[in-house]
Parts: C-alpha cells; sequence; structure tokens
C-alpha cells in the first residue's frame, strides 16, 4: 500500500514538472524590457515598437497616424486663412504676412503627407511624422499667432476710435458753459491715458510675433505668454476708457428741468 | 421732419433688402410725387410739423441716416431716439461716410432745427460711437480666447 501511493505522488509531481515548464517559458517574454532601443519614441510621442513586432504593421498603424494629425491641422490653417480674410481692423501688412506664413506651413504639410505616403521604411516615415510637429507647430504657435496679431490690431482700431470720441467729449465739454464740468475733465484726462496705455500694451507685439519660428517655441513653450499679458493689459485699459467715455457721456447730458 | 424721414426710411430699407411683389416703378412715382408735395408745403409754410407719410422704398437710396455723429448734426442729443443696432454691419466710419453723402437732403429741415432752444451741454457721442467701440472690444475677447484655446491643444502628440 505505501508503495502504491509512493508511485502514485511520484507521478503526479512528474505530470506537474511537466505541465508547468512550458507555461514558465510563455510567461518569460512578458517580463519588462530595460534595455528599450527606441528612447526617442517616448518624447515625440510616437508609437513604439518592439522588435518582435511585425514592420508591416507598424508601418501602416505610424502611417495612419501621422496622416489623421496633418488632416487635422490643414483644415485649421484653411479655416484661419479664411477668418483671416474677412477680419476686419487688420492692417495690409499684418494680413499679408500672417497669410504667407500659413500658406508657407501648409504647403510644407501637404509635401510631407505626400512623402508619407509613399514611405516603406518605419524609420523615414517616424522622421517624416516628427516633421509635422517639430517644423510646424500649427496649434503652439501658427493659429494662436495669427489670432494674437489680429487682437493687437483690433485693439489699435479700437484705441483710434476712443480718441475720436475724446476728441467729441472735449468739444462738448468746451461748449459747456455755465455748467460745473470739473469731473468730466478729469474723467476725459484718465480717458486718454487709458488710451496711451493700450497703444503702448499693444504696439510691440505684432514685431515680436511675426518672427516667431517654429523652433523658437520648440526652444521656450512660454514664448506667447509675454504678448498675450501685454494685450490682456491693452484690452484692460481699453475697456476702462469705454467705460469711461460713457461716464463722460452721461455727465454731460443736459439735466432735466425741475 | 428730418428725424422721422430718416427714420422710416430705415424702416423702408429694411424691407426694401427683400423682393417685393409690389409695383416698384409706381411705388417709386409715388415717392417722388410726395417728396415733391413735401418740398411745396416746406417751401409755401415755411415750416415743417407732420411727418412725410408713405414714402416708398426708393427713398431709401437718398434717405439721410440720422445720428450721423459728425460736424452740427453731432450735437443734437439723440439718446431718445437711437437709431436701431446693424450688427456687424454698424462700422463707425461708414456711418459717418452716411451723414456726410446725406448731408444734402438735411438742408430743408434747419429751420426747424435752428428754431429749438439753445441746448445747456451739447451731447456729440452718438450711440453708434459706443456701439461700435463694444464690438470691436467684443471682437478683440473673441481672438484672445481663441489664441488661448488654439495654444491649449496638444501639438506634439500622436498617441
Amino acid at each position: 500500500m505505501t508503495t502504491l501511493r509512493t508511485r502514485l505522488a511520484a507521478a503526479a509531481l512528474g505530470a506537474g514538472l511537466v505541465l508547468a515548464a512550458p507555461a514558465t517559458a510563455r510567461a518569460a517574454p512578458r517580463r519588462p524590457v530595460k534595455d528599450r532601443a527606441d528612447t526617442t519614441a517616448t518624447t515625440t510621442g510616437l508609437v513604439t515598437t518592439t522588435p518582435s513586432a511585425p514592420a508591416g504593421r507598424d508601418l501602416e498603424s505610424l502611417r495612419s497616424r501621422c496622416v489623421a494629425a496633418i488632416d487635422a491641422r490643414l483644415p485649421a490653417l484653411s479655416a484661419a486663412k479664411a477668418a483671416l480674410a474677412s477680419t476686419r481692423h487688420v492692417t495690409d501688412d499684418h494680413r499679408a504676412a500672417l497669410t504667407a506664413l500659413i500658406d508657407d506651413i501648409t504647403t510644407g504639410l501637404q509635401t510631407r503627407r505626400g512623402e508619407i505616403a509613399a514611405d516603406t521604411e518605419v524609420g523615414s516615415l517616424r522622421e517624416h511624422c516628427r516633421t509635422i510637429f517639430g517644423n510646424s507647430r500649427v496649434f503652439a504657435l501658427v493659429l494662436p499667432r495669427t489670432r494674437l496679431v489680429v487682437a493687437s490690431d483690433v485693439s489699435g482700431a479700437i484705441a483710434d476710435k476712443l480718441d475720436e470720441v475724446a476728441g467729441k467729449l472735449n468739444a462738448a465739454i468746451a461748449e459747456a458753459s455755465g455748467r460745473d464740468v470739473t469731473q468730466a475733465k478729469t474723467d476725459l484726462e484718465a480717458m486718454r491715458a487709458k488710451i496711451a496705455s493700450s497703444r503702448t500694451s499693444a504696439a510691440s507685439v505684432p514685431r515680436a510675433l511675426l518672427g516667431l519660428t517654429p523652433a523658437d517655441w520648440n526652444a521656450n513653450h512660454n514664448v506667447l505668454l509675454s504678448v498675450r499679458q501685454s494685450l490682456q493689459s491693452a484690452r484692460s485699459d481699453l475697456g476702462a476708457a469705454r467705460r469711461l467715455a460713457g461716464k463722460i457721456r452721461d455727465e454731460l447730458k443736459p439735466k432735466p428741468q425741475a | 421732419l428730418v428725424e422721422s424721414f430718416g427714420i422710416r426710411a430705415d424702416h423702408e430699407g429694411v424691407s426694401a433688402t427683400s423682393p417685393r411683389p409690389t409695383q416698384p416703378r409706381s411705388t417709386t412715382v409715388r415717392a417722388a410725387l410726395l417728396l415733391t408735395a413735401a418740398g411745396i408745403a416746406l417751401a409755401g409754410c415755411g415750416r415743417a410739423t407732420q411727418p412725410v407719410a408713405n414714402q416708398g422704398p426708393t427713398a431709401t437710396a437718398t434717405a439721410p441716416v440720422p445720428d450721423a455723429g459728425t460736424s452740427a448734426e453731432a450735437a443734437i442729443p439723440r439718446g431718445d431716439n437711437p437709431p436701431a443696432p446693424t450688427g456687424a454691419s454698424q462700422e463707425p466710419a461708414a456711418t459717418s461716410a452716411h451723414g456726410a453723402e446725406a448731408s444734402p437732403g438735411v438742408a430743408p429741415a434747419a429751420a426747424p432745427l435752428a428754431a429749438r432752444p439753445p441746448l445747456v451741454a451739447p451731447v456729440v457721442v452718438v450711440p453708434e460711437d459706443l456701439a461700435g467701440i463694444d464690438q470691436s472690444l467684443a471682437d478683440f475677447d473673441i481672438q484672445l480666447t481663441n489664441a488661448g484655446h488654439d495654444a491649449a491643444t496638444p501639438e506634439g502628440d500622436l498617441g
């Protein structure tokens, strides 16, 4: 009896070893791999490939992602160009410069699309895909720059109009004989100071923006920050000047007679 | 007369932008006759106290736009009678241009305007001035907001 029990135990142990060996062998490749050859893929966001994956599948997957990235950018550029063409208050020089920049990026992306479609190797495809981002910076630079330059020109037009209104208000104060216009005069001076301040804030914006390149953004992701702050300051001044214009106008209205 | 004429012309101008099945030629003749009658009445009586009735659509082409915002017209307080806003087309410069073009039509009404009592403090800033500024400020805000949205879009990420 003891002999039979020993034989059965030995047989069970042997069968267990036979079953366990292949399972261990299959589990081995799933361990974390420390030495990844493609470390740049992490920083660029591109697809990371393992040496054991089929090359053809990776190529098509990457290609479709790159084409989708281009297809997301070309319509945005086209829309920005159309909006720029119909926007009021933009100077001719700025409109021409911004349009040329948009056209340049658009042409580059269209060329890249053709290259990506013709790529047959993952390495060259990956290089072409990287240029979609690093050489264009459509969302990070091109589109915001267009809007910020437009905003700068709009602020100049608003300042011009406020100056015109200030002139009218000044004439009204001069003609308001027999009334106390001290407060109106004080408010008019404050209004003019706000207009001048807005011009100072927005004056350097177009020059600072039009010269930027994707490389500038790659080197400093906050390259637009100071420009945005300048425009926000200009906006604050213009709003204050507008409120003062309404206040002065109300102060100069004839008072209803009792 | 000028104010009522201008306002009426505005109304007619709006309706005239849509196709009208009525006979435009007869309406034009009617408008011309009415304008002539009004002119005779002005010349004969020396003053006009009643608005011109039934202006035809063609009056829009020569009707002065109220609140031109320039010259002596601007000195008239119009706060009680602001013109209807025109949205995006409310360009202050364009308004001034209309006013300049319409100045010959304003001439017959100079007598009743001059007869008004002098103003203590003429209000020269018409509603279009400030409304145009408000519209431009809104445009500015849109550009700045959208620039922020664009910049917040992930740029270098395919994954």
